[in-house]
């Protein structure tokens, strides 16, 4: 077995001989403040695209983490994370998972890809750092987690709502809202509203794909086909890849693709729902959707077993439904933008609430004490299902009843089959 | 639309072959017959509409097209254009449309007329773009009745892939015979797409004709062969597999080892559990370096896939493992095996692991939640390691019945600080009252360690139905116990409850009490909406208290503040107790505002002991340089009165440093005259030049004859070359004197 390069798995596997001539080696002989190599944490980026420097940024930044590899299939992404990231570039993330020296692979290509390279990675022995939405289909997520469960992964997906100090519009974190909602504050069952009026615009039309554009010649340096990898192909256009692939079916799903994870993560958490999924889901939306280019919706409701409901309003097609609605609703009180309570002494409730069960916010923590991160595999794909749904609700126009144990439609296989989509070959998951 | 119904509805009740194709023929007359009369204005008419504005309406539409039938489906097909030469978007909303809309449950007939038109099209139509077009729609639509015209482009070079695609989502064992036999002739890419479809599609007549290609020099044909052969589980395959599981390169043997995993869950599946156990097992027991635990994980999540309960000697061993990511990973996987005969096995494997297995072992029995596992959780909260105690500790937090919170109150009568630290943690995060309701049940039980954490958890849930057994534990004899209560009364206790706050600052016995103490009643008071009434409490405990007593209560009116305490305050400062009098003067000058800048004034002018004079005149030029709405000119006169208190180059030193605050040229002036005075030259010349300059950005600073006379003065005086600087600055972009 080929191995390069120094790693903590590298480090942790070398010989006893080896690992004593290391250990021996104070902490303090590497300076002050250098980490001892066995704290090191070696990461890959793979999709150098924006999202992706990013990612070397991250990693840039991280005391403990030291960046080996980047790849892209455009050349001069790749040249310009190089430059950036000072480690080897490559042009295939299997020459990247042939190192066999790296402990972190980061996934922020576009999302047709992220299924595939999570696999591949947690297969090469990797934990896995991906970006949002975690996959383009319900079916890819199944096997993300399978794959990350069977080889005893770590997962992290990248979006980081459920923790931060400040949920997008809503001026708050999501914890206190949580607090409220699940020690039955509001009363149940409640139902939360997503809309640029609580605070989250989806960017539909920045995020719309084109029809009829006409086809261009694929750049020298840009490999476009291995680019589409299980995507199905179809003629180049400019428009179909760097910064505007949100907008066709066969890559992400518009805006629900770019802002939904964001926002309907948090979302989950709070609702207790990080286990399950709606059992009906609705769209509104112009019809029949654009087979090739993702475009316009209006509202996309979905409700779960217990009665708890979530509405996503774009606000940019069809009629305006949740202005000047909360946040979230319940039987007895309501949270609106800005954590405004009514009634207001909701608020002072908050302090003999319990707080949530902890969760671990840094990577870092759960590459090296193997537990997991508070946003992983499982949480991510339940909230990545939520965009899922609604993207196939948008596509198929009708009233969808969902099945949150076996992950599939009721009574609906032609919906069923938006959920395992064929991949060119030789990808398959 | 009334005979297409009927037609639908008899075929749901309708069985066999015969049958149904009659029933299509009429159904086929009748949409034709219907559809006469369709022309190409008519379908122009319909899908210029498109998109509509709603599901149901969009629907409406297609629903139209239907009842126009195959020759609106031509002619749509007609007007389809490759990519670039022309808009047919309102085409392609409307032919992806029908695709979803007869897809619909209950619409075969109309599924089957519609994938006809396709396929004919699809014939009929030339260009790569609009035949991968059709195909996308029939990938959505086809079912067997696709299968015959897309398997005649699997030999196409470019038309194979999406061809491919549509039959293995079709899926059917005709679909798959129609891969098969396309297999022989395939190559090149074309190899590797079939072969992934065959795969997928687990058919396993093809997995003899595929071992060739597992050996294919060419890594991609050789990589998606091996998976197609993992995948169909036929046991032809497995010599193949293992031999691709061992080879050397990192990326091949990791893909190709996950293969050989895939493959045994797939006989196992087939009913084959031992032959799947010994692939597990002896990938467990020769992957040893370190680098693959990923793989030792991988195989023992498989092997309990495939045996369950029977892998519990497996598991056991690997709990074992001197690496925490196989350790973490079995245990993972134990937690998935139910029973109380397991979780037993791995209660009695705890007592003789290694106190970090142990501790592992706990904290997967409190995910698994039985009873048996909570009886052994609860055990090793008396566990002599530390590392073992705190997995029990988070553990039976997780069971949350009565028998967990007894334990864990329990375990608070050990008095180790980091246990007691963890179980207040863990209290913390229990929902409802009972924990609450318990905790004060604990208080009389435990040390006083554990009393301070749960009166510190009382406070953080704010259980104010509780501050009785606060307000008790406020005279406990430890001290630590008694700070905490008295802390814990500022979130419990509300403003009624001051008096008796106050005398427990009165008959505190130590100083972190009465700090303690102090806070709170200052907290509290401030909740008493009109402020005259919020020294009410140490107003009427003060005249009650004489010496130290009434002296500590002095200290804390200055943070509350009001007129009547400041009068209470200013009649002290006399006292007759030296003691009470300078806390007295000492509150004064801590006050907070400008209403005691006379007195403090007076007893800067009057005062025989110096330190008094010097901290009255300090506290008056601090209450003097606040914000406030007075005109500059009272300002000045206040800094000219403390000027005139002031006996001690420092004192008028401190006067200049608050005049520099006053933009005013009387004030520059005043500054100005001790420019020649050589004890505090420097601290004028600062405050001339701090005077004429702008307060902020947009304002104008001082201009004028008197003000350049000023600073040239300073120039001329100051020894600090950047007060020189800045007073030059200034003059040279000051307009000139008239």
């Amino acid at each position: 077995m080929s191995r390069k390069g120094l790693s903590r798995r590298r480090f942790l596997s070398g010989s006893l001989a080896a690992a004593a001539a290391v250990t021996v080696i104070p902490r303090m002989a590497l300076g002050a403040g250098t980490p001892a190599p066995s704290d090191m944490i070696t990461h890959a980026v793979i999709g150098t695209g924006g999202m992706g420097m990013g990612h070397v940024g991250y990693v840039k930044n991280d005391p403990i983490g030291k960046l080996l590899a980047v790849c892209d299939v455009d050349e001069q992404h790749l040249a310009r994370a190089v430059k950036h990231g000072g480690c080897k570039g490559y042009k295939d993330f299997r020459d990247v998972l042939d190192r066999g020296d790296i402990d972190v692979a980061h996934v922020p290509t576009p999302p047709h890809w992220h299924g595939l390279i999570s696999i591949a990675a947690a297969q090469a022995g990797c934990d896995v750092w991906c970006e949002k939405p975690m996959t383009r289909t319900i079916g890819e997520g199944q096997h993300v987690i399978d794959a990350v469960h069977r080889h005893g992964r770590m997962f992290r997906l990248n979006t980081w709502f459920r923790f931060h100090r400040n949920m997008y519009g809503m001026g708050c974190p999501a914890k206190p809202i949580k607090k409220l909602v699940n020690n039955g504050l509001l009363g149940w069952p409640v139902t939360m509203l997503l809309s640029p009026w609580t605070g989250f615009g989806f960017k539909l039309r920045q995020w719309s794909g084109r029809i009829n554009d006409k086809p261009q010649p694929v750049p020298k340096h840009f490999d476009y086909d291995r680019w589409l990898g299980p995507a199905p192909y179809k003629p180049y256009t400019r428009h179909r890849t760097h910064g505007s692939f949100r907008g066709y079916w066969d890559y992400d799903g518009g805006g629900l693709g770019d802002m939904g994870q964001h926002y309907l993560d948090p979302a989950q958490y709070i609702l207790d729902k990080d286990g399950t999924s709606p059992v009906v889901i609705e769209a509104y939306a112009p019809w029949p959707p654009h087979p090739d280019a993702v475009l316009l919706w209006g509202r996309v409701e979905m409700k779960y077993a217990d009665g708890c409901r979530l509405i996503l309003e774009s606000g940019e097609w069809g009629e305006r439904k949740t202005q000047g609605r909360p946040y979230v609703e319940g039987p007895k009180g309501k949270i609106y933008k800005g954590f405004r309570c009514d009634p207001g002494g909701l608020r002072n409730a908050l302090r003999s609430l319990p707080d949530p069960e902890p969760m671990i916010g840094d990577f870092n923590i759960s590459v090296k004490t193997r537990r997991p991160f508070g946003l992983d595999e499982l949480k991510g794909h339940r909230s990545c299902t939520l965009v899922n749904l609604a993207k196939i609700a948008v596509r198929t126009g009708r009233k969808l009843r969902f099945d949150p144990v076996k992950q599939r439609f009721i009574g609906d296989e032609e919906a069923n089959r938006f959920i395992n989509q064929p991949m060119r070959a030789p990808w398959h998951l | 639309m009334r005979v297409k119904l009927q037609l639908t509805s008899l075929n749901n009740n309708m069985k066999g072959t015969f049958m149904r194709r009659l029933l299509l023929l009429a159904l086929c007359c009748a949409l034709l017959c219907q559809a006469g009369a369709a022309t190409a204005a008519d379908v122009d008419d319909l899908i210029n509409k498109l998109p509509a504005s709603s599901a149901s309406e969009g629907q409406k539409i297609i629903a139209q097209i239907v009842k126009l039938g195959p020759p609106a489906y031509e002619e749509l097909s007609k007007k389809l254009v490759a990519p670039g030469e022309g808009d047919n978007s309102k085409v392609r909303f409307a032919m992806h449309g029908l695709t979803v809309y007869v897809v619909r449950p209950g619409a075969e007939l109309e599924r089957r007329v519609y994938v006809r038109s396709l396929i004919k099209a699809l014939g009929a139509r030339d260009g790569r773009e609009i035949k991968a077009f059709l195909i996308r729609q029939l990938q959505l639509a086809g079912k067997d009745d696709a299968v015959e015209p897309l398997s005649g482009y699997l030999g196409q070079e470019t038309l194979c892939e999406p061809a491919t695609q549509a039959l293995t989502r079709i899926g059917t064992p005709k679909a798959a015979a129609a891969l098969n036999e396309a297999l022989p002739g395939a190559s090149g890419r074309h190899l590797i797409t079939i072969i992934r479809a065959l795969g997928k599609l687990r058919f396993k007549p093809a997995a003899k004709d595929m071992l060739k290609h597992a050996m294919s020099a060419d890594a991609i044909t050789r990589r998606t062969a091996l998976w197609a052969l993992a995948n169909i589980g036929d046991f032809s395959a497995a010599g193949v597999l293992k031999k691709a599981a061992e080879t050397k390169a990192e990326y091949e043997r990791a893909r190709a080892t996950d293969f050989y995993l895939l493959f045994a869950s797939r006989l196992a599946e087939a009913g084959d559990k031992r032959a799947c156990a010994a692939i597990c097992r002896e990938l467990v027991k020769t992957r040893t370096d370190p680098r693959e635990n990923n793989v030792v994980c991988a195989a023992l999540s498989t092997l309990v896939s495939a045996i369950g309960e029977d892998a519990m000697a497996d598991l056991l061993a690997a709990a074992d493992s001197k690496d925490k990511e196989i350790r973490e990973a079995a245990l993972k996987l134990a937690a998935s095996i139910p029973g109380e005969a397991a979780t037993a096995k791995w209660a009695s494997r705890a007592k003789t692991a290694s106190p970090e297995t142990r501790a592992a072992i706990v904290a997967m029995l409190g995910r698994r939640g039985d009873k048996a596992s909570q009886s052994a959780v609860l055990g090793a909260l008396k566990d002599k390691e530390q590392v073992v105690r705190l997995a029990a500790i988070t553990s039976a937090r997780r069971f949350g019945t009565q028998e967990a919170l007894t334990g864990l109150f329990a375990a608070l009568g050990n008095d180790n600080p980091t246990d007691i630290k963890a179980i207040k943690r863990q209290l913390s995060l229990l929902p409802g009252s009972k924990v609450v309701s318990a905790a004060v049940g604990a208080l009389s039980k435990v040390p006083p360690r554990s009393r301070v954490a749960l009166i510190e958890l009382l406070a953080s849930r704010k259980a104010k139905e509780h501050v009785d057994a606060v307000f008790a534990a406020a005279s406990d004899p430890d001290d630590s116990v008694r700070v905490a209560a008295v802390k814990a009364l500022g979130s419990l206790a509300d403003e009624k409850a001051l008096p008796k706050i106050v005398d427990l600052l009165l008959n505190a016995r130590k100083s972190a009490e009465r700090a303690a103490a102090q806070k709170v009643i200052v907290a509290l008071s401030g909740k008493i909406a009109d402020p005259e009434k919020r020294a009410d409490a140490i107003l009427a405990a003060l005249g009650k208290t004489a010496g130290e007593k009434r002296a500590l209560l002095l200290h804390i009116l200055p943070h509350i503040g009001g007129k009547n305490a400041l009068k209470a305050i200013v009649a002290d400062a006399k006292h007759a107790d030296g003691k009470v009098r300078e806390a007295a003067l000492r509150a004064m000058t801590a006050w907070p505002d400008a209403d005691a800048a006379p007195e403090l004034l007076n007893v800067a002018r009057t005062a025989a002991n110096a330190t008094y004079q010097v901290l009255a005149l300090r506290a008056y030029i601090r209450l003097t340089a606040l914000p406030s709405k007075r005109p500059a000119s009272e300002t000045l006169s206040m800094y000219k009165a403390a000027m005139s208190a002031a006996r001690l180059p420092d004192d008028r030193k401190a006067v200049l440093a608050g005049l520099a605050g006053v933009k005013d040229v009387n004030a520059l002036k005043f500054a100005a005259s001790y420019l020649d005075d050589k004890d505090v030259a420097a601290e004028a010349a600062l405050a001339a030049v701090s005077i004429v300059a702008p307060a902020k950005d947009g304002e104008k600073g001082l201009v004028g004859h008197d003000v350049e006379q000023i600073l040239k003065k300073v120039i001329a005086v100051a020894k600090d070359t950047g007060i020189q600087d800045q007073a030059k600055k200034y003059l040279t972009s000051m307009p000139k004197s008239e």
